[in-house]
């Protein structure tokens, strides 16, 4: 994507309807829709059982939040079934992620060598590069050491510099997706 | 804070618990000089108090409206009033005027396009082009 | 509705106070005073003589007492009783009290503060009760604003002007007896926070007809019993509708979900991609799901992998707050009603998740 097509891209990227709602331009096209063919396992063939069975039809639509999982009922609940392990040729969808193990083998010494690293040198030895360096994450190098604060207010006066030159469409952008991403934990309503 | 919750106001089921009857008064208006009132003068005498004892939850009103027509007017519990004219109908049709008054539920009158109106989603759910078997092109 | 002067001929019937007022037991009240300020059943027969004014009233005016002010002979009063379904045990004296606000009259035996004061402590106790028997795991601020929006304020106020209850513009002696009667705010008072005006001055149209509610509730449980006021909270309460899902919102919903696993002992959460569509358009479309080992606890849809990942941790977490038990556990309240009956308590959670 070239820089002149992001430029003209101003407003957010919108994710599809979530309502999946049919409607019509008029009742009759309507009630014609509903008017559905009967789904084939309701069709009997020759290969169709002859004794008493049943049919497990479950339905095209996102689980409720009303039905809990499994894992989350008591034990004493009658509906608890124990979750079955994966067969021969069946995997679980791919992870968003893939999820890593944590690793505890930094020692005091690995601190007080962090700390002093960060202290000497902040803009060589970003959190990023300790990091690499120790085999660890960012965030828990933020949490072995903190920068000094003056390595703080100069990010902050950078920070602010920068947002100083943003035009009313970037605040106004960022502002939405601010928005956008506060209302993703229920305030939207969907 | 890790959960904090939203405002909302819960929305009525009319008829799901108590059923309140929309319809909470009615005006009966008749003229003494005009023809007109004839039928519903005769109504007011014979059907009426038979009328409001089997519906007590409606506040009945009697007042005469000189050189008009004689009308029912209906005032409902979402605020709007429903008039009907009676202008020469005699005192079984009146009945039905008052009955179909009383029916109603003061919302204004309109055409009933789809099948279900429900505040309920469906059993089944809302269909979803992501779960279920997969449309294999 | 404007009263006009009626020929003899049919308005007699319908008009005249005696007619009206049918046989009703009605106490008289234990003053004359008492019953010029608020329910006056003094008899408006063309016959019975009026009683003299009281001393307060200046001598020159006279008061005159219109056949709706009695209860007895309201119309309005009459018909908000049947609308109700009240029992005949639920006196109309009571439901006329119940319309009369703190601030239209000062004396507490005339007004419906105290029955209010009850109202409100019934609903508070079978509202907390419904929903603690029906979701154990709700979190107390769900829980607040569950209460809030079934028996708050704002929705006792939609429940009054559902039954039709009309508000007399101002609470003078001679209103009908079926009215709301508050004495009002001029408009453009402050009625949030410290600024708000002592209940005296008036009150909002809303509270006075919360008020109005929770005292039908406190005259059903004092004059039909506890089976009534407990089958009333049902039919107008409880039949109302509420999804207690949009109540929740969460701040970061994958934390406290892999606190709540971590609490509870389940493996950690992973995102996994269930479903996408649309990856490099304007429009794509991500569904992802939370697994605890090979179990999925929850999905959600957005527009981005992110989106998609917070809005299923947020579902995962709904299923877990609003688990209903297979039994819905007995309300303390049932005892009160069926005291030999056995009693299954309700299970105790551990509590909300504590990031």
């Amino acid at each position: 994507m070239n820089t002149l097509t992001t430029l003209f891209r101003v407003l957010p990227r919108r994710s599809a309807s979530l309502n999946f709602t049919r409607h019509k331009s008029n009742s009759r096209r309507h009630t014609k829709l509903l008017q559905l063919p009967p789904h084939p396992s309701f069709l009997l063939t020759e290969a169709s059982p002859t004794g008493t069975h049943i049919i497990r039809n479950p339905p095209s639509a996102a689980p409720s939040v009303y039905s809990t999982p499994s894992l989350f009922l008591p034990k004493d609940d009658p509906r608890r079934v124990e979750t079955e392990p994966l067969a021969q040729g069946q995997s679980l969808p791919p992870p968003l992620k893939t999820p890593y193990v944590k690793k505890y083998h930094l020692e005091q010494k690995d601190f007080d060598e962090i700390r002093a690293l960060r202290t000497g040198d902040p803009n060589l030895w970003t959190r990023a590069k300790l990091a690499a360096k120790f085999e660890t994450s960012q965030f828990f190098i933020g949490m072995v050491c903190e920068a000094s604060p003056e390595r703080k207010a100069e990010m902050q006066t950078r920070l602010a510099n920068i947002k100083g030159r943003w035009g009313q469409r970037k605040i106004g952008a960022r502002l939405e997706r601010k928005r956008r991403r506060a209302g993703w934990g229920g305030a939207d309503g969907l | 804070m890790p959960i904090t919750a939203l405002r909302a106001v819960s929305k009525a089921q009319n008829g799901v618990g108590a059923f309140v009857l929309q319809c909470k008064r009615l005006d009966f208006h008749y003229c003494d000089w005009a023809g007109a009132s004839k039928g519903m003068k005769s109504f007011l005498t014979h059907k009426l108090p038979e009328f409001a004892k089997s519906n007590p939850q409606i506040e009945i009103t009697v007042s005469p409206r000189p050189h008009q027509h004689p009308i029912i007017r209906g005032t409902y519990i979402n605020g709007r009033e429903k008039v009907i004219c009676v202008r020469k109908l005699d005192h079984q049709q009146i009945l039905q005027k008052t009955e179909l008054l009383r029916n109603s539920s003061g919302q204004r009158l309109r055409r009933i396009t789809k099948p279900v109106k429900s505040m309920n989603e469906g059993v089944r759910g809302i269909f979803s082009p992501f779960h279920g078997p997969k449309h294999v092109i | 509705m404007k009263r006009m002067r009626c020929r003899p001929s049919l308005c007699g019937r319908f008009l005249c106070p005696g007619a009206a007022a049918a046989a009703g037991p009605g106490k008289p009240f234990p003053t004359p005073q008492a019953a010029w300020r608020a329910l006056s059943t003094v008899s408006t027969r063309p016959n019975a003589a009026v009683p003299s004014p009281p001393a307060e009233y200046p001598a020159e005016t006279v008061v005159l007492v219109t056949p709706s002010r009695d209860p007895l002979s309201s119309a309005k009063l009459a018909a908000l009783h049947a609308r109700l379904s009240l029992h005949p045990k639920f006196p109309v004296q009571t439901l006329a009290r119940a319309l009369i606000d703190q601030s239209a009259e000062r004396d507490r035996f005339f007004n419906n503060s105290s029955l209010a004061f009850l109202g409100n402590t019934l609903l508070g106790y079978y509202g907390t009760e419904h929903f603690l028997c029906t979701y154990p795991r709700l979190p107390s601020v769900v829980l607040q604003a569950a209460m809030a929006a079934s028996v708050g304020p704002r929705p006792l106020a939609s429940i009054g002007r559902e039954w039709g209850v009309e508000s007399a513009f101002e609470p003078t002696p001679n209103v009908d007896a079926g009215l709301l009667q508050f004495k009002r705010l001029p408009p453009g008072t402050v009625v949030t926070g410290s600024l708000r005006p002592p209940r005296s001055q008036g009150v909002t149209d809303e509270e006075a007809m919360a008020d109005f509610v929770r005292a039908t509730f406190a005259g059903v449980y004092l004059h039909e019993g506890v089976a009534a006021s407990k089958q009333f909270f049902r039919q107008h309460v409880l039949s109302r509708k509420l999804e207690l899902d949009k109540l929740f919102n969460f701040v970061q919903p994958t934390r406290e979900l892999s606190r709540l696993c971590a609490r509870e002992g389940f493996d950690s959460p992973v995102a996994r991609l269930l479903s996408e569509t649309g990856r490099m358009t304007n429009t794509p479309v991500f569904i992802v799901g939370i697994y605890s080992g090979n179990e999925c606890l929850g999905e959600g849809q957005g527009g981005s992998l992110n989106e998609a990942r917070i809005k299923a941790a947020a579902n995962v977490l709904k299923g877990w707050y609003l688990y209903r038990p297979f039994d819905t556990a007995d309300v303390p309240s049932k005892t009160d009603v069926y005291p030999d009956a056995t009693f299954k308590p309700t299970m105790i959670d551990s509590g909300e998740v504590i990031v």
